[in-house]
């Protein structure tokens, strides 16, 4: 029988190991972070934010600078998410262009993993089908 | 040992070549197919089915870019130069070329459209039958007379807004407007037994690259019957350089290619077949300006062009969302508009491609207002409520497409690249501003509201479509004014044939690939008669 020390000692050999930002700085990655969970709740869950990380550190999704700017800003202002949403159609400031950055990378990673997909979307197709059935409702 | 002379070279493995490599084998010629790309394994080299935030690393790390493994025809790069109107030009070296990320969209040309045409649709019926006999095609028996009924498996209905649609197009009609909405056609079985491929299982990723090799490509029906025969020779990785011709300077006695070890070699044929793609063919003879006494040649080119108009059916909000995949985005179609209604103020006609559902990879609709659990309330339901409208329709032909040689730019070995030269007549923005006009009043009939639309076309806005180029080879009866006779051999070269969409003479609104095959065929049964009479 295993006791509850050795439990704790096979999980941690078994748990995912963390995740170390490779574009962005660890505070850096941590204010992300929170900001991109504020904007689509349940992304931190979703790791949305290792997601964008690994694409900035390979020069795909948009650039580093970018990022660090806007961070750097959000750290300075903390304005209220209100009030970035209410101009984002037309951003003037460093802090509202990078909501809308932060945003559609949000809205893309999210959908891409499996809790934005099945939590979020409540998609389960990916899977075998013998036929597609197509609308069986009746509407309007 | 002197070199072996092969019946039939074919360039190009796409839709075209492979068919035409498959005939000839068939009527026992020996036949020589010539692709730049390698083989690509279905499952291996492209598997949409994998999780993109688990893969996502190794793929970065191996250099991709998208988080889903797809085949694409758009990461070959500087392989055409683009004037004007943001031309764009597709192209997937691999065996099979475009069948493998094509959409699988399969429409005959109807009679209406053959009218523009030297042959008639009864010549060319036959061989769209014995196409989707072998593609394995699915789709309802519609009975419109200029989007013909061929031999189809079950078909596959449409989502909930897409149905929608279609009680928007019967109102049209109503309105005495031409209109049909129906269900679009696909070479993908979705019936067992049908065709020696795996059934459709419905998971979406037909123009990703179908992973189960369910979809019809080049690949995976034509070139391996024709290896079976035991006369096909493959020439993976070979780029032709070089039309060799003989001595007289009137017949084609080869072609020089260059290999992926960077090797030159002749290769010796009595017969050439072209199937590189309208812009390649082209190129290829222009380079040379070969088969070219018409001077037609890079002229008359046309393509698919459109743009997007995207409703939502708050009707259909508690439907089941839950496996919306299907036969991939496009379901259905919206046709049959200005086959006969002369009040129009544009020449040539239109589709239109309609969607919908819930596709995380792909959602349609990317953006709403605001942040937090509103903001993804509302991405959920208008992606649950939308469909959407691609308008396809005919480009022009006019003096303002062409294709020609880029003067400075050349290709790795040499060659000059192609220079595709786009701008927009003004009879195309006018029939894309019919198009909003028309999408819009569909989606209102429907009892939809009208969730984006470019409201008006403009140059800027219009996309070309980068797959359906045609016509830089037209076909013809008089060679003044054209490049192949009715049997797609030059009117110059007496053994040397086009098999790809270069030779279309006029463009409807419909996807090419099945009268590119169907043609081919054609052509190659036509050659095959001419060998057997000792005409090569």
């Amino acid at each position: 029988m295993l006791d509850r020390r050795d439990f704790i000692a096979l999980s941690a050999l078994f748990a995912a190991p963390a995740y170390a930002a490779r574009a962005l700085t660890e505070t850096e990655f941590a204010a992300a972070e929170e900001f991109v969970e504020l904007i689509l709740p349940g992304s931190k869950a979703a790791r949305v934010m290792r997601y964008i990380d690994l694409g900035l550190a390979y020069g795909v999704g948009g650039d580093v600078a970018s990022w660090q700017r806007g961070l750097a800003a959000w750290s300075n202002q903390k304005v209220p998410m209100e009030q970035l949403a209410a101009n984002e159609l037309k951003p003037s400031t460093e802090l509202e262009r990078f909501f809308g950055l932060a945003k559609r990378a949000a809205i893309e990673a999210y959908a891409l993993s499996e809790e934005g997909q099945k939590e979020w979307l409540g998609y389960r197709g990916g899977v075998h089908l013998e036929s597609f059935p197509g609308c069986t409702e009746e509407h309007g | 040992m002197a070199q072996e002379v092969l019946d039939v070279l074919v360039v190009g493995s796409g839709p075209g070549g492979g068919i035409a490599a498959y005939s000839l084998c068939q009527q026992g010629l020996k036949v020589g197919l010539i692709e730049a790309g390698k083989r690509l394994v279905p499952g291996r080299d492209y598997n949409g089915h994998g999780s993109p935030h688990k893969d996502w690393e190794k793929r970065l790390a191996a250099g991709f870019k998208t988080p889903v493994s797809k085949v694409t025809d758009y990461q070959e790069k500087d392989h055409f130069t683009g004037v004007g109107d943001n031309p764009r030009h597709g192209m997937l070296k691999a065996l099979g070329g475009r069948s493998l990320c094509w959409a699988g969209h399969t429409l005959r040309f109807g009679p209406g459209d053959f009218a523009q045409w030297p042959i008639a649709y009864d010549e060319v019926a036959p061989y769209y039958a014995r196409a989707e006999r072998l593609m394995g095609v699915s789709g309802f028996r519609d009975g419109l007379w200029n989007l013909p009924d061929g031999e189809f498996l079950p078909g596959v209905p449409l989502r909930c807004s897409e149905k929608m649609l279609g009680k928007g197009a019967a109102k049209l009609r109503g309105k005495h407007r031409e209109a049909a909405f129906v269900s679009i056609r696909k070479a993908i079985p979705t019936k067992s037994g049908a065709v020696p491929r795996a059934t459709c299982h419905f998971c979406g990723h037909c123009m990703a690259g179908c992973e189960v090799d369910s979809k019809y490509t080049s690949a995976n029906t034509p070139i391996p019957m024709a290896l079976r025969t035991g006369r096909l020779s493959l020439f993976l990785q070979s780029t032709v350089t070089r039309i060799v011709m003989a001595k007289d300077g009137h017949r084609v006695q080869g072609v020089e290619i260059v290999k992926a070890d960077g090797g030159r070699e002749e290769l010796r044929c009595r017969a050439l077949v072209l199937a590189c793609s309208t812009v390649e063919t082209a190129r290829l003879l222009l380079t040379q300006n070969l088969a070219n006494s018409s001077g037609q040649i890079g002229r008359n080119l046309t393509s698919h062009f459109g743009l997007t108009v995207v409703g939502l059916f708050p009707q259909v909000r508690g439907r089941d969302a839950s496996n919306d995949d299907g036969w991939d985005y496009y379901h259905s179609l919206l046709t049959g508009l200005y086959w006969k209604d002369k009040s129009k103020k544009f020449e040539g006609t239109y589709q239109v491609q309609c969607g919908a559902g819930v596709h995380p990879k792909k959602l349609a609709i990317k953006w709403a207002p605001g942040f937090g659990e509103s903001l993804k309330a509302q991405l959920k339901d208008w992606n649950v409520t939308h469909a959407g409208m691609n308008m396809q329709g005919m480009l022009l032909i006019s003096k303002n497409k062409y294709v020609d040689l880029d003067p400075v730019k050349k290709d790795g070995h040499g060659v000059p690249l192609p220079r595709i030269h786009l701008h927009y007549d003004d009879s195309d923005i006018a029939m894309a501003n019919d198009v909003i006009e028309t999408c819009e009043e569909t989606i209102r009939l429907g009892g939809g509201t009208v969730h984006s639309s470019p409201g008006k076309a403009t140059r800027e806005n219009l996309v070309i479509d980068s797959n359906h180029w045609v016509g830089t080879a037209r076909m013809g009866t008089d060679k003044r004014t054209s490049v192949v006779d009715t049997e797609c051999r030059s009117h110059d070269i007496p053994n040397l044939f086009l098999g790809d969409a270069s030779v279309f003479p006029a463009y409807p609104e419909k996807n090419p690939t099945l009268t590119n095959i169907a043609l081919s065929w054609r052509m190659a049964e036509k050659l095959a008669a001419r060998a057997r009479r000792g005409e090569l």
